[in-house]
Order: structure tokens, then C-alpha cells, then sequence
């Protein structure tokens, strides 16, 4: 079935089977390698992205059902290895090792920042708490956030 | 047979799609993750999401109605529920994180029935109702009616869930309680309790496959009601390998316990 997404401010059209997910479609179709798949259950987040300007988690969204609607994934506007304040604290933070759930973590950390400025750890927490690391037990993560967080308020 | 999926704008477009073989997608968050493994049917696929009808929470009398689509996000941060029904806030701002609660629908939680479900429970305790409709008409049901064992729900397969429909507790005191062990897991229990000035009900999910009710008058005895709830665990228990039925049990009265302490010392929720 034919469908229409704004993908990274550009409208494109797909040919996508009914059961298609919208990971699969934005890796495969789009070639945007940048959100992974982890558990396609919902649960790990490494296949964050943004719809209609909220966090999803595309491995459980059916590409049909993104039709008409607008997708923001981590490479948004960005060719690598041009990268934006976030991913460069995530750089300086070490705030990733095998970096597989760092898109996702990224995804989250631009929303929770564009809604909370100026967020408490615990709200870090808590908005990050739908992406899972098994690498770094969060406490880089978390410094990052932070620094960002501190460096975009000229803390 | 061919997938296939449908996205139908208007109610009377989605009933004709619910042909009883049809597989009705809300937010996914249960679903999809089932659909992913080879699980369930997925031949014929129809999504609620291009419905406008089935979004919004709007008062309806001395009601909050809340369309079948209104999703966790929106239940969390509505100024209408935090005033008439804030429990349903505090328990959709538990619920998973933040991409499953700006995905997940009350209605979706409510057609599954999962055990111990927030708002299983929650809805329980209000004495809300469910609106379903198919194309052989549109009728009401009491939520405490619909559901029915565990994850099992009076819903025929060719019914959706249209709305749901909860009695404002202003004027009321009310409390919320959840209680897990592993963020991002379903909760071990929930609790929930309902003190109006005519009536009051506690509701606790998690240790039995439907929430335990205790109806409760103005002045209630609460080693009376505790007991209560105890019995009624032992009666239907409901237990997995990380939660076992007796422990279930334990944490049920306790968490009675704490939601009951809350709701009489008049904190907010
Ligand atoms: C990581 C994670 C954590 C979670 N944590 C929690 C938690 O802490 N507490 C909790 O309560 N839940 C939790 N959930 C479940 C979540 O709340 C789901 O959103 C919810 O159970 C299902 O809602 P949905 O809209 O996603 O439904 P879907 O997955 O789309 O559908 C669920 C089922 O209901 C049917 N259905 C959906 N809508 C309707 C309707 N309107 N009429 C008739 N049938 C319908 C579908 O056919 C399907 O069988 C979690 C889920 C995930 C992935
Ligand atoms: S791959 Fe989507 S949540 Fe894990
Ligand atoms: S860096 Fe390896 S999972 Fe997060």
C-alpha cells in the first residue's frame, strides 16, 4: 500500500506491505541506519524516533500507520559525522560504550530537553527511562545530559 | 490469505471493517510486540488511529468521558482529570515510560484486562463504565462487569471500545497506589481507593485475575476491610514465577493498607 511521510523535512512515498514497521521502513527504505532494533517488544527504546513530534517506539508502530504524518530520526538535518550539542556530550561524557542504544538515548534526551530545559535528575531519569543501556549503568548518560542541559541554560 | 490493513476515518466506516476477523490496533503497546513474535491474528488489520471520534476527554455531565484513543500522555497532563478524576493521572503517569504512554490508550488497556493493570484497577475503584459499539448497535457495561477473568473481556469480536465514561470524584477522597519491582514491567499490584460522601469502593489488581472490590460505607474498619481483601486472594489467587500468588497476596493487603491510610488523611491522591 502506497504511503506518504515527511521524513527529516522531506515528503516521501512508499510502496509498504500492511505489516511493514516503521523501523524497518525508515532503515530499509529511507536508509536512516541511525535508530537500531533491539527487542522489537517495546521495551529497549534503541528504535526511538519521533512522530508528530512525540517519542515512539517504531519497532511497534506499522509504517501504514505513519501515513501523512511527520518522522524526525537522529540523523535529522545531519550528515556524520556532523553531530549536534547532545551527541557531542554523549562524546565527552562517554556516555556510551557499544553505542547501540545511543540513537534512542539521543531521540529521548532532545525531546526531554525541548519540553524541560532545565531538568532534575530525577526527571532525567524518568524521561529516559523507556531507552535501556546494558553497557554504561546510566552514570555517563546521566552526566551528559546534564552538562548539556547546564551549558544550553550558561550554567 | 493476503494482509491486509485498514485505517477508517469515521465509526460508522470502522464498524463496517469489524467483521469479526478483524484484529483492531490501538496504540500497539500490547499488541504489536505479540504481532512482532508470530502471535495472535494479524491477517486483516484495523487501526483507530485516523479516527478523530475516538480521541479526547471532554466532561459529560458529572462524567469525564474519555474517547477509546486518548492515550496515556494525555490522560497524565489533562487539566479535566487532574480535577475530576486525578487518580487516572497519577496512575497513567506510571504506567511504562515515555514513548509507551504517548503510544498506549486507556481503551487498549481496558479491551486487554490485564491483571493488576493501573487503570484496570483504577477504573475499578471509580466505577467507571465502557462504551461498545459493532454494527449491531452500541451498548454500556460497567466496568467491573467487563472484565472478566484474566484478560479475558466482554467484548464479542466484532466490538470496539468506543469510550469510557468515569464519574468525577470532586467533592471526594481519593487515592492511588502502584507498586513493581522492575521499571518497565507491568505492576505487581495496584490499589485504589474511592471515598465519596454517598459511597466508597477500594479496588486492588495484581493478586487476583480481576481486581478485589470492597464496597465501603462512610465509617469503615480497616483491619475489617484488610481482611477482607486478604480472603478474597486466597479465594482467586494469580501468580507468575517472579511474583508468586502468595507474595501477590502480602503486597495486596499492605498496599490496601497504604491506599485507604492515604485516601482518609485527605492527601490529594
Ligand atoms: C514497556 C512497556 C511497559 C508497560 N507498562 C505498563 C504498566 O506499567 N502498566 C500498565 O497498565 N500497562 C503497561 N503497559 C501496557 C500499555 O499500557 C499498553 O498501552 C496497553 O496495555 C494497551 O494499550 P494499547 O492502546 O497499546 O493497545 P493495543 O496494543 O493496540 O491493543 C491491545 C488489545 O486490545 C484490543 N483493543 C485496543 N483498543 C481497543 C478498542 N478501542 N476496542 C476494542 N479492542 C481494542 C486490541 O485488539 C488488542 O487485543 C506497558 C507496555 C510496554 C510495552
Ligand atoms: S527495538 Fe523497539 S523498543 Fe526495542
Ligand atoms: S552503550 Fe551499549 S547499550 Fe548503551
Amino acid at each position: 500500500m502506497l504511503i506518504s511521510v515527511e521524513v527529516n523535512g522531506e515528503v516521501v512515498t512508499w510502496d509498504v506491505d500492511p505489516r511493514e514497521t516503521l523501523i524497518d521502513a525508515i532503515r530499509e527504505r529511507a536508509r536512516l541506519t541511525g535508530a537500531h532494533v533491539g527487542c522489537r517488544s517495546a521495551s529497549c527504546g534503541a528504535c526511538t524516533l519521533s512522530l508528530d513530534g512525540l517519542t515512539v517506539k517504531s519497532c511497534c508502530l506499522l509504517a501504514a500507520e505513519a501515513d501523512g504524518r511527520t518522522i524526525r530520526t537522529v540523523e535529522d538535518g545531519r550528515t556524520p559525522p556532523e553531530v549536534d550539542d547532545i551527541q557531542e556530550a554523549f562524546i565527552a561524557a562517554q556516555g556510551m560504550q557499544c553505542g547501540y542504544c545511543t540513537p534512542g538515548m539521543v531521540m529521548s534526551v532532545r525531546h526531554l530537553l525541548a519540553q524541560n530545559p532545565d531538568p532534575s535528575d530525577d526527571e532525567i531519569r524518568r524521561g529516559l527511562a523507556g531507552n535501556l543501556c546494558r553497557c554504561t549503568g546510566y552514570v555517563n548518560i546521566l552526566k551528559a545530559v546534564r552538562a548539556v542541559r547546564d551549558a544550553r541554560l550558561g550554567r | 490469505m493476503p494482509a491486509s490493513f485498514a485505517a477508517p476515518r469515521t465509526l460508522p466506516e470502522l464498524l463496517t471493517e469489524l467483521d469479526g476477523e478483524a484484529t483492531i490496533l490501538a496504540g500497539g503497546m500490547t499488541i504489536m510486540p505479540l504481532l512482532n513474535r508470530g502471535i495472535g491474528r494479524a491477517g486483516k488489520i484495523v487501526s483507530l488511529s485516523g479516527i478523530p471520534a475516538l480521541r479526547g476527554i471532554a466532561r459529560s455531565g458529572d462524567s469525564v468521558r474519555f474517547g477509546a484513543m486518548a492515550t496515556h500522555s494525555e490522560i497524565a497532563s489533562d487539566p479535566i482529570v487532574a480535577e475530576h478524576v486525578p487518580i487516572l493521572a497519577t496512575a497513567a503517569a506510571g504506567i511504562g515510560d515515555v514513548q509507551v504512554r504517548n503510544r498506549g490508550t486507556i481503551g487498549g488497556v481496558a479491551a486487554y484486562g490485564n491483571a493488576g493493570a493501573d487503570y484496570v484497577t483504577a477504573l475499578t475503584a471509580l466505577g467507571a463504565r465502557v462504551v461498545v459499539a459493532s454494527r449491531r448497535g452500541s451498548r454500556e457495561v460497567a466496568f467491573d462487569r467487563f472484565v472478566l477473568g484474566l484478560r479475558r473481556t466482554d467484548l464479542a469480536r466484532d466490538e470496539v471500545i468506543v469510550a469510557v465514561e468515569v464519574p468525577s470524584t470532586s467533592g471526594g477522597r481519593t487515592a492511588f497506589e502502584r507498586y513493581f519491582r522492575v521499571q518497565g514491567a507491568a505492576p505487581t499490584i495496584t490499589a485504589a481507593a474511592v471515598l465519596m460522601p454517598d459511597r466508597g469502593r477500594l479496588a486492588v489488581g495484581g493478586a487476583t485475575p480481576t481486581p478485589v472490590i470492597v464496597e465501603l460505607g462512610r465509617e469503615f474498619d480497616l483491619a475489617a476491610t484488610l481482611d477482607a481483601v486478604d480472603e478474597a486472594c486466597a479465594g482467586r489467587p494469580f501468580g507468575d514465577a517472579h511474583n508468586p500468588a502468595p507474595y501477590r497476596r502480602a503486597m495486596a493487603r499492605n498496599f490496601a493498607a497504604r491506599v485507604l491510610r492515604h485516601a482518609r488523611e485527605e492527601q490529594p491522591c
